[in-house]
């Protein structure tokens, strides 16, 4: 039991704890069973004293009534039931005086129990005294009774005596309750102490605890950290035997066991260090090994690089750069180079600037190498190291310059220089040059053999890419040996990746796919006869082929022979599409002109002979000659339009350019239309002033006939012909529409192919060659410009043509000559009456300009001066005469022009108001207006202003 | 009765030509300026000879003989009377059904003889 206490705290504090835990209750429970003992005991008495109270009070009660009953008989003498009353109260009292006499303990109280017994027997006396006065109806002995004391005296008495009774019994009750008070507080105190010693054991058990195992394991927990930390610890040694002595035993063993093993794992590691030291010399010594291997490994290595490329390389510049590199890490050395001794000295260096490697070829003829060259054999040359090749390094060093020549048939191909810094080439190093040498001579002389034979197939092929036709060279299996660049591109037949070098299946089949169908078979039997070698039935063959454009090609072939054997055959394609284009173009246009001939001849030659060959009357005769001379017109200007379109077509018609005005061409043109017009009304709208342009005024000429007769041609039923003037981008463009049939939608595109006419029988009797607009078109073109046309069947139709017109600064002196100075400017939309006009003012010498508005009127007026204008009031357009006039009048450089108004209207007031010098009521004679005009100019010559008439008139003349 | 006969050309002076030429003969002689006319009056017409040109409007005489042929009129005898003189457009004319081929120009005298000669046989 003992020795279980020692070895365990938990049963050590069970322990405490549990005597603790009794402790408390048995002295609570000590407490409680004394607290109720004094309240038992106070209870008891409390209980017996209320019980003597209650009789006392009982008792004097009855004695009360007692008295009372006794004084009744006395008063009224009656027996019953005073007396009888008095004699049953008498018992009663008898009887509770026993009852508390029973209780009663206090000896005071027995006492008086004692003298009250006595009292009652003396009043019971008294009383019989009393009754016997009575009954003798003594009331003088009453009265001596009473007055003798005796009766009340004892009745008061009595009464005080039970009231004291009384009230010592509730004095009793009060000092019992007093002693319980006490009691109590008595019991609180001890309460009181109780708790505070149960705290102070608390506390000290508490205390006890604390130093039985809190002091050790925070000795425990300091050794420990400082074990951790690496202090060696020694602990105190304890005796305890509970867990914590055994902690702290098995700590100590614990730390004693680790400084072991330290111990041992410091010798351990001083014995690894020393033989990681043994292993690092003997690791190094084999790296060493190593690197020595390694670079015996690298130079094989390069030797191997160097024997492939030798005899695999057929690059020169890849060839030479492989022959330094590798001769430079064979021998170990740091820089050098190799020069082949040839026209354009090519080279490859290593480690050198290519500024410095040109510097020693240009200067190598005057060094060491000439000997090399002259000795045939290597040369080294022993140098200090320049400061370049020394490095940072401060000493003095020397460097080997090993000059290789590379022979071959006895003479120097190439040098090799070499340079080795800070150590010399040993004989061994040297025999193992010699050898290379060898090789790489072998290797220049294949690669020079190589570039021979490259340059000529190279010039072989240039030759053949020159030539126009396509050519491919074929062996005798059909196997593609060469093909030029012209048979890529006309046929599409080569192959994208370079080798051409393809099957006769490969080629064939991708070449007669492009071959047209119809020719396919004839084309892939002619091939397969060439390539047989056996002569095919055509020498030549033509062939259509469909690529990108169809062409037609001619093909031939010639077998090649190498010493009387057939090695192969050459093919040959020429592109003869043009040709065959134009001889297509040829036999049509051949073939149409016989027809368009035939059939005006048909006409001259049938009705000759009919006017040959029968009677005819005179009028038949007249029509058929009528007719034969209007075919006969017809086939000359079919000749000669079709002579026309031939020269131009060749190219071989010369147009006479030079400045016209457009203008001038159209009126030339429409005059003769003009007069001959019955149905047809002619108008022309000028909205531009630009009519210049550099052109062959014949050819234009030809131009505007043909449209302004076709428009009177095909507008059989009349109606206006409208030639519209504009500007647009720096071109002239001209509309010459009509109200004719119009064109169907389908004709437009073809219109202005040679020999078309809209199939129409309508058309068909307007006559023509078919050749006009295309003849048109060509001109028009041939001055830059083009021609478009717009058409509504039935309708009309509108053609435009455009002219680039000359820039200002071109035109510029041509435009003074006949605008800038005309002399007059005519204002007037009526163009027969400015026709008139002009004819009678050009009559008389002088220049004249038209114009149809007023706005255009007032626009030339800023660049021309007129001498005169001769002003219309009803103009087209926005502006009138009079507002011309005015406008005119305004301005200060026009303002002194005179100006003529010639019109229906009779205001004649308003016109001299406005500053007119003439006004002409229409219709007047021509000459009243010279007659006016030169009044007025040759008051003006008077100011200083000479007037010369300009015979450029001569042009409106005649046309005119 | 008078052989009835068929002249169309969309050249009016060449109609006038060959009509002059016949009309002494004593034909009876319908005229047609396009190729569509002149298939129109073979359809409602019974001509023992018809006349045709080549370069027609609307239908050229090659598509009328055509036409004709192939609506199974075979007994119309037709002449081509046309400026394409080639070889082969006579070849092409007589394989689309034209009985008998003239080149123009041509004599009308030799017409007319050739003419005779056909509706005699």
């Amino acid at each position: 039991m003992n020795k279980r206490w020692k070895t365990s705290l938990s049963k050590q504090f069970i322990w405490f704890m549990s005597g603790f835990l009794v402790l408390i209750l048995l002295s609570a429970i000590a407490l409680g069973v004394y607290s109720q003992s004094v309240e038992q005991k106070y209870r008891t008495k409390v209980n017996q004293l209320r019980t003597e109270q209650q009789y006392a009070v009982q008792l004097e009660d009855s004695l009360n009534h007692m008295f009372f009953e006794a004084r009744g008989y006395l008063a009224f003498r009656l027996e019953s039931p005073f007396l009888n009353e008095y004699r049953k109260e008498q018992e009663t009292i008898d009887q509770k005086i026993d009852d508390l006499d029973e209780r009663i303990t206090d000896s005071d109280q027995s006492a008086f129990i004692e003298d009250l017994r006595k009292y009652l027997i003396r009043y019971d006396s008294l009383l019989n005294q009393a009754m016997t006065f009575v009954e003798n109806d003594s009331t003088s002995g009453l009265r001596s009774l009473s007055q003798g004391g005796g009766g009340s005296d004892l009745v008061y008495t009595m009464r005080d005596r039970m009231r004291e009774l009384v009230r010592s019994i509730e004095d009793e009750i009060y000092s019992t309750e007093e002693e319980l008070i006490e009691r109590l507080s008595n019991i609180q105190f001890l309460f009181v102490v109780f708790v505070i010693f149960l705290l102070l054991i608390a506390t000290i058990i508490a205390g006890i605890m604390a130093r039985r195992i809190g002091k050790p394991l925070q000795e425990l927990a300091v050794a420990s950290s400082q074990v951790s930390s690496g202090e060696s610890v020694e602990m105190p040694h304890v005796r305890r035997e509970d867990e914590l002595g055994e902690l702290a035993r098995a700590f100590n063993l614990m730390v004693s066991n680790i400084q072991q093993n330290e111990r041992a794992l410091i010798t351990t590691n001083e014995a690894l260090v020393k033989q990681s030291e043994e292993l690092k010399g003997s690791k190094s010594e084999l790296e060493q090994n190593v690197q020595e291997m390694n670079v015996q490994k690298l130079v094989l290595e390069h030797r191997n690089e160097l024997n492939r490329s030798l005899a695999s390389t057929l690059n020169k510049n890849e060839l030479l750069q492989s022959i330094i590199t590798n001769m430079i890490y064979i021998l170990n050395s740091d820089k050098g180079l190799v020069v082949m001794m040839n026209q354009g000295r090519d080279y490859a260096s290593l480690g050198i600037r290519q500024d410095k490697v040109h510097e020693w070829i240009d200067s190598m003829m005057d060094g060491p190498v000439v000997k090399v060259i002259d000795q045939k054999k290597h040369h080294i040359v022993r140098r200090t190291m320049t400061a370049g090749e020394g490095g940072y390094h401060d000493g003095v060093g020397h460097s080997s310059d090993l000059y290789l020549p590379i022979l071959s048939d006895d003479s120097v191909v190439a040098i090799l220089c070499i340079t080795r810094i800070g150590k010399d080439f040993n004989n061994q190093e040297l025999q193992q040059i010699s050898g290379l040498s060898g090789q790489i001579s072998l290797a220049l002389d294949k690669l020079r053999l190589y570039e021979t034979t490259e340059n000529e197939r190279m010039v072989n092929m240039e030759i053949l890419n020159t030539i126009r036709e396509g050519i491919q060279l074929v062996d005798r299996e059909g196997t593609t040996r060469a093909i030029n660049n012209q048979m890529c591109t006309m046929l599409d037949t080569c192959f994208p990746e370079g080798d051409q070098e393809k099957s006769y299946g490969e080629w064939s089949k991708k070449f007669l796919q492009q071959v047209d169908s119809k020719d396919r078979d004839a084309v892939q039997e002619y091939i397969c006869n060439v390539i047989a070698g056996v002569k095919p039935k055509q020498s030549e063959l033509i062939y259509q082929a469909n690529g990108e454009a169809s062409l037609f090609i001619q093909m031939y072939y010639e077998h090649i022979y190498n010493a009387d054997k057939f090695i192969g055959s050459i093919f040959v394609h020429r592109d003869i599409t043009r040709e065959h284009q134009v001889d297509e173009m040829k036999n049509e246009f051949v073939s149409t002109v016989s027809h368009e001939l035939r059939t005006p001849l048909s006409s001259v030659l049938g009705f000759t002979e009919l006017m040959l060959s029968k009677e005819l009357k005179p009028e038949k005769q007249k029509k058929y000659l009528n007719t034969i001379y209007k075919e006969a017109k017809r086939l000359t200007s079919l000749i000669n339009d079709f002579l026309d379109i031939q020269r131009m077509e060749a190219g071989k018609q010369n147009y006479e350019k030079k400045p016209v005005n457009l203008q001038e061409i159209v009126e030339e043109v429409l005059d003769s239309y003009r007069i001959n017009a019955t149905k047809h009304s002619f108008f022309i709208e000028d909205l531009t002033d630009c009519y210049e342009l550099i052109g062959d005024a014949d050819k234009i000429k030809q131009v505007f006939n043909n449209f302004i007769s076709n428009a009177v041609k095909y507008s059989p039923d009349g109606g206006s012909i409208v030639i519209r003037f504009y500007e647009k981008q720096g071109n002239l463009f001209v509309d010459i529409e009509d109200e004719g049939l119009g064109i169907p939608e389908d004709a437009l595109s073809k219109l202005f192919t040679k020999f078309y006419r809209v199939d129409n029988s309508d058309r068909r009797q307007i006559g023509g060659t078919g050749l006009g607009l295309a003849i048109s078109k060509e001109i028009v073109t041939a001055h830059g410009g083009g021609v478009t046309v717009t058409s509504a069947l039935g309708k009309g139709s509108t053609f435009t043509l455009s002219f680039p017109l000359t820039t200002k600064k071109e035109m510029q002196p041509e435009k003074s000559d006949d605008e800038m100075d005309a002399a007059v400017l005519i204002v007037e939309d009526d163009d027969s009456l400015a026709l008139l006009l002009m004819e009678e003012i050009t009559e008389n010498g002088w220049s004249v300009h038209h114009c149809r508005s007023g706005e255009t009127a007032i626009k030339l007026l800023e660049t021309m001066n007129p001498q005169g204008i001769v002003l219309d009031i009803m103009l087209d357009g926005r502006m009138n005469g009079w507002d011309v006039l005015k406008a005119a009048k305004e301005k200060e450089h026009t303002k002194d022009i005179p100006i003529f108004v010639s019109t229906v209207s009779e205001e004649k007031q308003r016109g001299f108001d406005l500053g007119a010098s003439d006004y002409l009521i229409k219709p007047y004679p021509p000459k009243k207006l010279t007659k006016s005009l030169i009044k007025s100019l040759v008051n003006k010559t008077n100011n200083g202003k000479i007037l010369v008439p300009d015979y450029s008139i001569e042009d409106t003349e005649e046309g005119s | 009765m008078a052989p009835k006969l068929l002249v169309a050309d969309d050249e009016e002076i060449l109609r006038m030509l060959i009509v002059d030429t016949l009309e002494d003969d004593g034909y009876e002689i319908d005229e047609a300026s396009d190729g569509g006319e002149a298939y129109n009056l073979i359809q409602s017409n019974d001509y023992d000879l018809v006349l045709l040109d080549y370069m027609m409007p609307e239908m050229t005489g090659l598509e009328v003989i055509k036409k004709v042929r192939d609506e199974g009129k075979e007994e119309v005898k037709i002449m081509m009377l046309t400026a394409k003189a080639q070889k082969k457009d006579e070849e092409i004319a007589r394989q689309a059904g034209a009985n008998y081929f003239i080149s123009k120009p041509f004599s009308p005298v030799e017409l007319a003889e050739v003419v005779e000669g056909i509706l005699s046989e």
